[in-house]
């Protein structure tokens, strides 16, 4: 297969499944692409050079470890170092400086944790006009995405090499209402919670199964389920009959559609 | 909760009297084909084979699927029943009425009893009819399967409404043609567009989802609906407006070539299948699918305009069409598809709150299976000496093949009452 720079990760694991090895082992930022379901959050997102920016290393890293498994690689447009951001961001709006709010998630993710559950916190508490600033070693390119999509401005800035500032403004069209209440269960909703379970995650299967056996499976599942876990479930449908004993029993339930025979679930005690 | 909604299943006490009453019907139905067997080797219309046939359509198919249909409604739509309410008085009215009607039909009250039994049994219906189309509105999900419920349920409307103005002019005399024209359009919007589009949705849903059938090909059931549907509306209007023209065929064609997209449709879920042995309830629906194929040659013959067929061979005929679609096509799927789907909503109901603290038992071991299998035997003989019946002419012979059915129906009836009157002996210690 012949990859460059805008290859998405998905595509290289789907060709050869050892990529995800090779990559994870290019420097610890790509750890999490071990752990399956925030590889299946981060792979089809992000693009060989957007990982590059993410581990703060070069596409051409990537394209050497990437050859020794079997793939070329051609270079389009420059292949230096990219110092900036090809998202598109927003210019960096007037910032009342004494209207920042930092967070910095360094020593979260040095302590081997994702940071994502509190930087989702700290943006919902966000006043108006007031900026989060978050202070990370990568671009957090997902959350950049997934805040642009509830409406927010970002901007990107690297004030020296392995540190990255990233700002986040609410702007008036991003007001869109908490989508809790609607039948369609938000599929960022679905991924959030899913990474914010990170790897205490059990991942089951349940798609060859006759009915009911998807049932006994999913509730024998969830009686065994450890502290601070959720149940990872792949299913055919959303199961109807399953949901009322989920919400006896004081679990949650997200979905979201993978087409129209397959559909995800994330099951997990209510807090 | 978040996102999805909890409670879309229904009550299993609006559910379940459905499938009683069903199940009493076709011991009922059958205990009337043994009783009037020298009516099978005649003309169709005759008031003993009324009777029959509504107790079929109404009290057994109609019944039953109704109340199938409110515990698959959430699964195809992906939203509640609109009134359960509405549904248990629709129950109780529908229930009624099919005795009277029935009674009506038997003691031939055509000018008398048989308007008013009509009228209730289409005021039952109508009820019916506004909580489905009331439910399809609420959904999100709009499906190809929700189509031919939709559609189904249109033609159930049209079914009764011609049936109402039928009984009624046996006593004022309004129509303009025979009443045996709108007997035929009665006839065929009740199977073709109730019976077989319903049957069509349910089983698209239910089939590959019992045999485990992934990546289905849903284009044909597209094809199936439009053809199907084309075909009827184009029928009932060329007798509505010609009284039959020479394009029945044509018509009759269409609607048969819906048929077999849907049998392509089960032929590759069946191919596709991952559990691989059929139980006795997935051969009944495979009896019943395959069954198909008799009305729709014989549909063929009756409706090409280049053969004159004698009557005594026209009414044989008709005779075998009604009796390949009502003891054969429906009968056969309803009495699979109830060991399907009858022990898994009482399993739902007693062991739900069980699972995963206590070891349940599988929802076939709610019936019994030596029983079931036995009846999948008896069913077949009872079939094969009913159409011997009839092709010989031999009253006899048909009430024979109504004694051995009337026997699935007693096997029938012990395994669905031992389902519905299951009791659970599992008691789960030092949890509340």
């Amino acid at each position: 297969m012949i990859i460059d720079k805008n290859t998405k990760i998905s595509h290289l694991i789907k060709e050869n499944p050892k990529a995800i090895d090779v990559i994870a082992s290019i420097n610890k930022n790509f750890k999490k692409l071990k752990n399956p379901v925030l590889r299946k959050l981060l792979a089809p997102r992000v693009t060989i050079s957007d990982a590059a920016r993410i581990g703060g290393t070069t596409v051409d890293v990537f394209f050497d470890a990437l050859s020794k498994i079997g793939f070329e690689y051609q270079h389009i447009g420059s292949t230096d170092t990219e110092t900036h951001s090809d998202v598109k961001e927003e210019k960096l709006w007037n910032i009342d400086k004494a209207r920042i709010r930092e967070l910095d998630v360094r020593p979260v993710i040095d302590a081997g944790n994702d940071p994502l559950k509190t930087i989702l916190e700290t943006v919902s508490k966000l006043k108006q006009d007031e900026t989060l600033m978050i202070i990370n070693s990568f671009e957090p390119v997902p959350l950049i995405n997934h805040l642009k999509e509830k409406g927010y401005k970002a901007h990107v800035e690297i004030p020296e090499k392995g540190i990255v500032h990233t700002f986040f403004l609410k702007t008036d069209q991003g007001i869109i209402p908490d989508s809790k209440e609607t039948n369609n269960t938000d599929m960022n909703e679905f991924e959030l919670m899913t990474s914010q379970f990170g790897e205490n995650i059990k991942t089951i299967d349940v798609r060859q199964l006759e009915m009911p056996e998807p049932m006994v499976t999913i509730l024998q599942e969830i009686e065994n389920l450890p502290e601070g876990f959720a149940l990872y479930v792949h299913h055919k449908r959303v199961p109807q009959f399953l949901l009322p004993e989920l919400e006896k029993r004081d679990f949650n339930i997200l979905s979201t559609e993978v087409d129209k025979n397959n559909v995800d679930l994330l099951i997990y005690k209510n807090a | 909760m978040q996102g999805l909604a909890t409670d879309n299943a229904p009550s299993p006490n609006v559910v379940i009297p459905h499938f009683a009453y069903a199940a009493v019907s076709f011991m009922v139905f059958t205990i009337l084909v043994v009783f009037s067997g020298s009516s099978f080797t005649g003309h169709f219309f005759q008031p003993d084979l009324l009777a029959i046939t509504h107790m079929a359509a109404l009290g057994w198919g109609t019944m039953i699927i109704f109340g199938a249909l409110y515990q698959l409604i959430p699964v195809i739509f992906e939203t509640a029943l609109y009134s359960e309410l509405l549904a248990k008085i629709t129950f109780w009215l529908f229930g009624a009425g099919i005795l009277f009607l029935v009674y009506a039909f038997w003691t031939a009250g055509f000018t008398t009893t048989l308007p008013w039994a009509a009228g209730i049994v289409f005021l039952a219906l109508l009820l019916f009819i506004i909580n489905v189309f009331l439910s399809i509105g609420k959904a999100d999900k709009k499906n190809i399967k929700t189509m031919f419920i939709g559609a189904a349920t249109l033609w159930l409307g049209l079914t009764a409404l011609i049936g109402v103005l039928i009984a009624f002019n046996y006593k004022y005399n309004f129509f303009s043609q025979s009443h045996l024209l709108y007997l035929k359009m009665h006839a065929h919007m009740g199977l073709a567009g109730w019976f077989l589009l319903l049957i069509i949705g349910a089983a698209a849903t239910l089939i590959p989802m019992f045999l485990i059938s992934h990546q289905m090909n849903e284009n044909k059931l597209k094809f199936s609906f439009y053809f199907t549907n084309g075909g009827l509306l184009l029928l009932t209007v060329d007798w509505l407006v010609y009284q039959g023209s020479h394009f029945l065929s044509v018509w009759g064609i269409l609607i048969i070539t819906g048929i077999i997209f849907f049998i392509s449709y089960i032929r590759e879920s069946y191919k596709k299948r991952l559990r691989k042995g059929l139980d006795v309830g997935m051969k009944h629906t495979m009896i019943a699918i395959l069954s198909l194929i008799v009305p729709v040659a014989l549909g063929l013959i009756a409706t090409q305009p280049f053969i004159e067929i004698e009557s005594q061979l026209l009414w044989k005929m008709i005779m075998l069409y009604g009796l390949s679609i009502f003891f054969i096509f429906i009968t056969s799927i309803i009495l699979g598809q109830t060991y399907k789907t009858l022990p898994f909503i009482v399993w739902l109901v007693k062991y739900k709150s069980l699972v995963g603290k206590a070891k349940t038992p599988l929802p076939k071991e709610l019936y019994s299976e030596k029983l079931a299998n036995l009846q999948l035997i008896i069913y077949l003989l009872a079939i094969l000496t009913l159409v011997a019946g009839v092709v010989f002419a031999n009253s006899l012979i048909v009430e024979a093949g109504g004694t051995l059915l009337l026997v699935t129906a007693v096997l029938y009836n012990i395994n669905v009452f031992k389902i519905i009157y299951h009791r659970t002996n599992i008691t789960i210690e030092n949890k509340n």
